[in-house]
């Protein structure tokens, strides 16, 4: 194997495999990538065990070949070399990788490409194809309410594609997140519904296109932008039932200012304690009192002007858990239905854009 | 290296081969049996054959997917093994994360836990749920060799096989076609009592050293060389005894009061598993009393398991002899 390339070329794609490769230590080959070169193409591949990445560019190539190598070494070396120049990539006959450019030379130590395990094609027939904007717009609203923890089947977002229409949702069991658009055009055979990692949200995050083109088979995701394929290993789990979670029956609505409120509810959580973050609402006649204390500090108050004319509800909220949504709303003002002070809450942007943003959070006892 | 190619536990092969044939492989396994008779080469062939291409009941290993799961590199069957003194939880929940990913390249995944019984208490009951539950392409293979230790929760979750040590018949052939003259393989299959692997390691000098050096503790423990022998022999000097090469010595000595039982009551002398002292042992018959027998070795037994417990070495050995004593 034999090419070169300038090194903003392939700096971008070697910048975007540091996120896939594997860091633990589980093993060695999923810490290298594959660097494969055929006719004008040189392709790279990196996995770990959820996720894995293709991506082609165009190069000189001379010979022919694939060997892998560790993807961090070799995207420092590129990295530290100067800017706009041509790189020299070949294989030696002892399992070496040489890489040279002006005068400097490097030599990197490979396995073998037959160590590398297969990643999957797909063939895209489907024809499926999603605006990325938009995606990675919906991704940035459901991303913060991904559990953390070790439940598998939350541990995802669940993506939904039906007759033109995306849903994305996620939920930690404190909090669950639901976005949809309208997209015109998506016409699966069948409803689509699948949980796809969070690492794999991350990366698509990253990318950017117009179009983002989905295919699955028994055991992956593909993901394609472009020159760049994202495969996703499917997480075997059943997604909570979240429709029925779904409040149905909340009266009591009023609408707020969103910055107003976020910077009221900083100021007051300033106070609340560390653990739980919690802080309490009391939704009188026009106005909403905050209120956060904590017995080894403090305690704090403040107070909102709003429009509502309903019952008083006093409820606890954990402050992140709304911060998570009122950042991530891009309306001015959002929208609050209540029920009483045990039942969760709905909120939404008051002025839904093209993607409709739905957020549910439990009250906690303070 | 097929199912053939694992020496001895023929029922287990054939439990799960007729599981393979089938295509009913439990996902929850646990392998229990003495150390070095297989088990872990059974978990590896088990592997292959589930996800071998040619979809036999058997590991062909020639298909890539056998050849790179014998080479370790197939990213969806993983050794797990303690870090340490134990397998942490961290580890196990690094294999619960893959373990509910569909596999990469295989058509399952297989996860093969060494020393199951170092788990310690968290990572044993964060395991509980994928083993009650496991995902239809994840087998979990826990292996052990002491099933006592092994919470009962765990136990009760998984298909248990036990594992038998492998036939001395089985070892001797094995040894011999390894290139043993016929006599030493013969006496290397009697003392390794089932353990094929130690066979196979086995370095004939060594064995034999070991066997006089436990025939002299033998001797001392009965008594005829005096309690003083004994007490500097191995009570004081015991800093130099490495624990592994002392619990292979208290092995070889219940060896010698096995056979020494078997003469007193008149057994087969072709059951003998040290022959070659077999003259040596008939002159001690006399000094000797079954019940004196019977407490040493249930007093080596003991210590043996103390040692795995990480128990004091000379604590241990003093305890031994005065229990011995009465």
């Amino acid at each position: 194997m034999k090419f070169s390339v300038i090194k903003e070329t392939i700096l971008d794609e070697l910048q975007l495999m540091q996120g896939i490769i594997e860091k633990r230590n589980t093993m060695p080959i999923l810490a290298n990538i594959l660097v494969s070169a055929s006719q004008e193409r040189v392709e790279l591949t990196g996995t770990d065990l959820e996720v894995g990445l293709k991506t082609q560019f165009e190069a000189m190539v001379e010979e022919g070949g694939s060997i892998t190598v560790s993807g961090k070494k070799i995207f420092e070396i590129v990295k530290s070399l100067p800017d706009g120049q041509v790189i020299n990539f070949k294989e030696n006959e002892d399992l070496m990788m040489e890489i040279s450019s002006g005068k400097s030379e490097f030599r990197v130590l490979c396995l073998p490409k037959e160590d590398f395990p297969v990643v999957p094609e797909a063939g895209f027939q489907k024809k499926i194809i999603l605006p990325l904007d938009k995606i990675k717009d919906m991704i940035d609203r459901v991303y913060y309410a991904i559990a953390q923890e070790q439940r598998y089947y939350l541990s995802g977002a669940l993506m939904i594609i039906k007759k033109n229409a995306l849903e994305l949702v996620s939920t930690d069991g404190h909090r669950l997140s639901y976005t949809s658009a309208f997209i015109e055009g998506l016409n699966p055979d069948e409803e689509i519904r699948v949980i796809v990692a969070k690492k794999t949200l991350a990366e698509i995050r990253k990318m950017s296109d117009d179009k983002m083109e989905f295919d699955f088979d028994e055991n992956n995701l593909f993901f394609k932008v472009n020159n760049r394929m994202l495969i996703s290993r499917i997480i075997e789990s059943k997604f909570p039932n979240f429709e029925a979670v779904m409040p149905k029956d909340n009266p009591h609505v009023l609408l707020v200012e969103k910055e107003s409120f976020s910077q009221a509810i900083r100021r007051v959580a300033l106070l609340a304690t560390e653990r739980s973050k919690g802080v309490k609402l009391t939704i009188e006649k026009n106005q909403i009192k905050l209120y956060s204390s904590n017995p080894e500090i403090g305690e704090a108050r403040d107070n909102l002007e709003v429009e509502y004319k309903g019952p008083e509800v006093e409820m606890g909220f954990n402050s992140q858990y709304l911060l998570d949504f009122l950042l991530s709303a891009s309306a001015e003002k959002v929208r609050l239905e209540l029920k009483d002070n045990n039942s969760a809450a709905v909120m939404r942007p008051e002025l839904e854009g093209d993607i409709k943003y739905t957020y549910i959070l439990m009250p906690m006892k303070i | 290296m097929g199912f053939d190619d694992v020496v001895g536990n023929a029922r287990v092969k054939k439990i799960l081969r007729l599981a393979l044939q089938k295509n009913r492989v439990p996902n929850s396994l646990l392998f229990c049996g003495p150390k070095g008779v297989g088990e872990k080469k059974m978990a590896f062939v088990l592997a292959r054959a589930i996800n071998c291409e040619r979809e036999t009941t058997d590991a062909c290993e020639q298909c890539s997917t056998c050849v790179a799961i014998s080479g370790r590199r197939l990213p969806d069957v993983w050794e797990i093994g303690p870090e340490g003194q134990e397998i942490k939880i961290d580890q196990m929940r690094a294999m619960k994360q893959a373990a509910y990913l569909r596999p990469m390249v295989a058509r399952k995944r297989v996860f093969i836990v060494d020393e199951a019984e170092k788990m310690n208490e968290p990572a044993s009951n964060s395991l509980l749920k994928i083993l009650e539950e496991p995902p239809l392409f994840s087998h979990i293979i826990l292996l052990t060799s002491n099933p006592h230790l092994i919470l009962s929760t765990i136990k009760s979750r998984c298909q248990v096989l036990q594992f038998t040590p492998v036939g001395k018949e089985d070892i001797r052939k094995l040894l011999v076609e390894k290139g043993y003259p016929e006599e030493k393989a013969r006496i290397i299959s009697l003392v390794v009592r089932g353990n094929m692997e130690e066979a196979l390691d086995t370095d004939w000098e060594e064995i034999q050293n070991k066997r006089e050096e436990a025939w002299a503790f033998f001797l001392s423990l009965l008594g005829e060389r005096g309690s003083s022998a004994f007490l500097n022999t191995y009570a004081f000097a015991q800093r130099r005894l490495i624990r592994e090469d002392f619990e292979k010595t208290l092995e070889i000595l219940s060896s010698f009061c096995r056979d020494l039982m078997l003469l007193k009551e008149r057994g087969e002398p072709a059951l003998l598993l040290n022959p070659d002292y077999g003259t040596k042992l008939r002159a001690l018959e006399e000094a000797a009393s079954l019940e004196k027998m019977w407490d040493c070795l249930s007093q080596a037994e003991r210590v043996i398991s103390g040692l795995d417990k990480n128990l004091n070495l000379g604590l241990l050995v003093s305890s031994f002899y005065s229990l011995m004593g009465d």
